[in-house]
């Protein structure tokens, strides 16, 4: 476990030290910083080879006698760069016992990298021209378009991340292998406790079987502490993903969410609601409270800074700047998540990320043709498809 | 046959949905582009987004120009101080917000400075050089159009007599026998307007432009046909071509006749109100700048303009997007509101020299 969380701190989080300590108490220590290159996925497979560690001490996975399994299972390709997290014991003993693939594998991994695909390609990848295009220098923009930015942001990292997911899915499953959904219509969540429920599902279980229950002890000290335990996990799960303060932020954001929630539901546990109207209202305004404080955490966890941020927070909401454009945006921006509402509520009608092996081949292919032609198409124009936003973690 | 029926409907149903969802988010609007008899690919009326290679271009065309819902051709306002730009793609404005542009900062800025208002009409033209665009300016747009000022956007690879060669589908001059400018229509014999003809001869296909799903096979056939599908295939591990940098370059050779008959005819035609912009860095033709002291023609040189309006202190690259090998780096906000401050500060100044029928300081 130490080696594993030196070879992560030494990679990924040591510059962030000695940066934090400068700013901090003004000593120049730059000659201490290392110029290495971050190694893809480290953030990734040191969590899993953390949990075979975890899983071993806590008596509930065997060690494994074969080592190939043990490499395979840390370093098979589909899941090695991005995730889902894997745990040891959902994946070792598939290893051990793992068959020659049949065609329902086949037709599940296709339909998986089917959906994938559109929505890496077609959504993730063409949105972020918009994203990245404002948050570059967002000074030149009117306060319209910052705000269509962060919700095209919002699309782009859910369909970028998703899409992987599902390619990752669809690649293992090709090989027989079963990993964990990632995913499960996030925006479609009541409260942010919810979202943490269907938003990179691997992290978030991760973090509270390992991190909030196993390690803090999760609610099983006090009311205060448990308040407290939440943020640390998020601050955690924050600083996961990168050696930035704005993830920290970003982290610490969702721990105060968690917490109030917790709390609200704590405190109003005896409240009956029986009128339907009532309670229907109250699920909605819950639930759009919750996408718009998703999509402000998601702020600054796309801000390469906190000037970046604090600008955009400034221009949406106090000084505006008024945009002839705010109508072409705000139609693409409906358009986009129109595409990825359409496929979440697919998916929650038919309970199944592979929908499109649920049904008949007639439809399976009629759907899949025209988007395969659509991504070969589009991957054409432009070359080199932009990379997973997840790599960088 | 209940199945194929399925299918073919399933089909039809995704793939219309796929061509709005393509349109609409603008990942391939239609085509900018149609066909006039006499000028050859022009701007099509009212498209008001394009989304490019690099990032976006973003804006509202009219027929022949950018920025404006509709250009009078005639100005029926005195008072109006009108300038006419004419260039290439980074006049047109690709990959910057119309608002963003430095056509608005020179509305602005000079607007203020004369206390008048200032209409800029944009005709800049992507991806195409002033050899393939110069009939279209100069026998349409210098005619139609009334101007104060002309700002004609000039750059080193004018200077080469690249005649049929420079792939735009439209009428351009080329020397005659005698070494005369003549408009050549070489472009309908072209490959790309047979197909052109040849689907738009067909009921259904003839709307082809219109359709994203054709755009998109279009853009990566063209791409295919630039880059080569090895790369465009396997990318970087077939030898993609590498960012482009901004390592300044000189070329030494001299202005082929065709572009000193087009400098000269485009003056003759503009009489007093041309000023020629020329875009001499990163790469440079001096010859362009002796030949325009030789004609005594008004031009701007811009070599020193980013240095001279380090708005971030840093290095020339800060004022371009980092290109892909296809499109060379454009402005990026940065460049254009460089640019936008320096040529109001040029025009202002240097106004009073200039025959502006219109024109009280």
């Amino acid at each position: 476990m130490f080696i594993n969380l030196l070879i992560l701190c030494f990679f990924k989080y040591f510059n962030f030290f000695i940066d934090s300590f400068q700013l901090a108490f003004g000593h120049k220590l730059d000659f201490l910083h290392i110029h290495v290159l971050l190694p893809v996925g480290i953030s990734f497979y040191t969590f899993q080879s953390l949990s075979y560690t975890f899983d071993i001490y806590r008596e509930k996975l065997l060690p494994t006698k074969d080592t190939l399994d043990y490499c395979l299972f840390v370093g098979v390709f589909p899941h090695m760069v991005s995730g889902p997290i894997v745990k040891a014991k959902l994946i070792l003993p598939q290893l051990a016992t793992l068959e020659k693939p049949v065609k329902k594998d086949f037709l599940t991994g296709f339909s998986l990298i089917t959906v994938g695909m559109f929505q890496k390609v077609l959504i993730g990848d063409t949105v972020a021209k918009y994203v990245n295009h404002i948050f570059a220098d967002p000074t030149y923009y009117s306060s319209s378009e910052l705000f269509f930015s962060l919700i095209m942001f919002t699309i782009q990292i859910y369909a970028d991340f998703s899409g992987y997911s599902n390619i990752a899915r669809g690649s293992a499953k090709l090989f027989g292998i079963d990993l964990i959904d990632n995913f499960n219509q996030p925006y479609l969540s009541a409260n942010i406790t919810d979202f943490w429920r269907r938003w990179h599902i691997s992290l978030s279980e991760w973090l509270r079987e390992y991190v909030y229950i196993w390690w803090l002890d999760g609610n099983r000290i006090s009311k205060a502490r448990t308040y407290i335990n939440l943020m640390l996990t998020m601050l955690i799960g924050g600083f996961w993903h990168g050696a930035n303060w704005t993830f920290i932020v970003w982290g610490g954001m969702h721990g105060v969410g968690l917490a109030v929630h917790k709390w609200v539901m704590t405190s109003t546990k005896n409240v009956v609601i029986n009128n339907k109207l009532v309670s229907g209202f109250l699920t909605f305004i819950s639930s759009v409270s919750t996408f718009f404080f998703v999509v402000l955490a998601w702020l600054f966890f796309r801000s390469p800074d906190f000037k970046t941020a604090w600008f955009y927070l400034d221009r949406m909401l106090v000084n505006r700047v008024s945009s002839t454009m705010t109508k072409d945006l705000a139609i693409i921006a409906v358009t986009y998540a129109g595409a990825v509402l359409l496929i979440d509520v697919v998916e929650n009608r038919m309970k199944s990320h592979e929908f499109l092996n649920d049904i008949s081949p007639a439809l399976r292919y009629g759907i899949a043709i025209p988007i395969w032609i659509a991504v070969i198409w589009y991957m054409y124009t432009v070359g080199i498809p932009a990379p997973f936003i997840y790599f960088q973690f | 046959m209940k199945n194929l029926i399925l299918f073919i409907v399933t089909f039809g149903i995704t793939t219309l949905g796929i061509e709005f969802f393509l349109k609409t988010t603008r990942i391939t609007p239609p085509t900018l582009k149609y066909y006039n008899p006499v000028y050859g690919s022009l701007n099509r009326p009212n498209i008001d987004y394009y989304k490019a290679v690099e990032g976006l271009y973003v804006g509202k065309t009219n027929y022949d120009g950018r920025f404006r819902e509709n250009y009078s051709k005639r100005k029926d306002d005195k008072k109006v101080l009108r300038i006419l730009l004419m260039g290439d793609s980074f006049v047109e404005g690709i990959d910057v917000f119309s608002h963003n542009h430095f056509a608005r900062y020179m509305e602005e800025i000079l607007g203020k400075k004369l206390n008048r208002k200032v209409e800029i009409v944009n005709f800049g033209r992507g991806n195409c050089s002033i050899q393939a665009s110069s009939y279209y300016f100069i026998d349409y747009i210098s005619k139609q159009y009334d101007a104060d000022i002309v700002l004609y956007f000039t750059e080193w690879r004018d200077i080469f007599n690249i005649g049929n060669g420079n792939g735009y589908p439209s009428t351009c001059f080329l020397l005659d026998s005698s070494k005369n400018l003549t408009p050549a229509y070489t472009w309908k014999k072209s490959p790309e307007y047979a197909i052109h003809k040849k689907l738009t001869a067909n009921p259904i296909l003839k709307y082809y432009e219109s359709s994203a799903y054709f755009r998109l096979l279009y853009r990566a056939v063209a791409r295919i046909k630039i880059t080569g599908m090895p790369i465009m295939t396997f990318g970087k591990f077939a030898g993609i071509q590498k960012e482009q940098s901004y390592v300044s370059y000189t070329s030494n050779d001299s202005i082929s006749l065709l572009t000193q008959k087009l400098y000269d005819t485009v003056n003759h035609y503009n009489q007093g109100q041309v000023i020629w912009i020329v875009r001499n860095k990163p790469y440079n033709a001096p010859s362009i700048i002796e030949f325009m002291k030789r004609k005594n023609f008004q031009y701007v040189a811009l070599s020193d303009t980013f240095d001279d309006n380090n708005i971030k202190g840093t290095n020339i690259d800060a004022y371009f997007f980092k290109a892909s090998g296809a499109y060379g780096g454009h402005w990026n906000n940065d460049g254009h509101k460089t640019m936008g401050y320096f040529l109001s500060n040029r025009i202002y100044n240097n106004l009073a020299s200039y025959n502006t029928p219109n024109y009280e300081k």
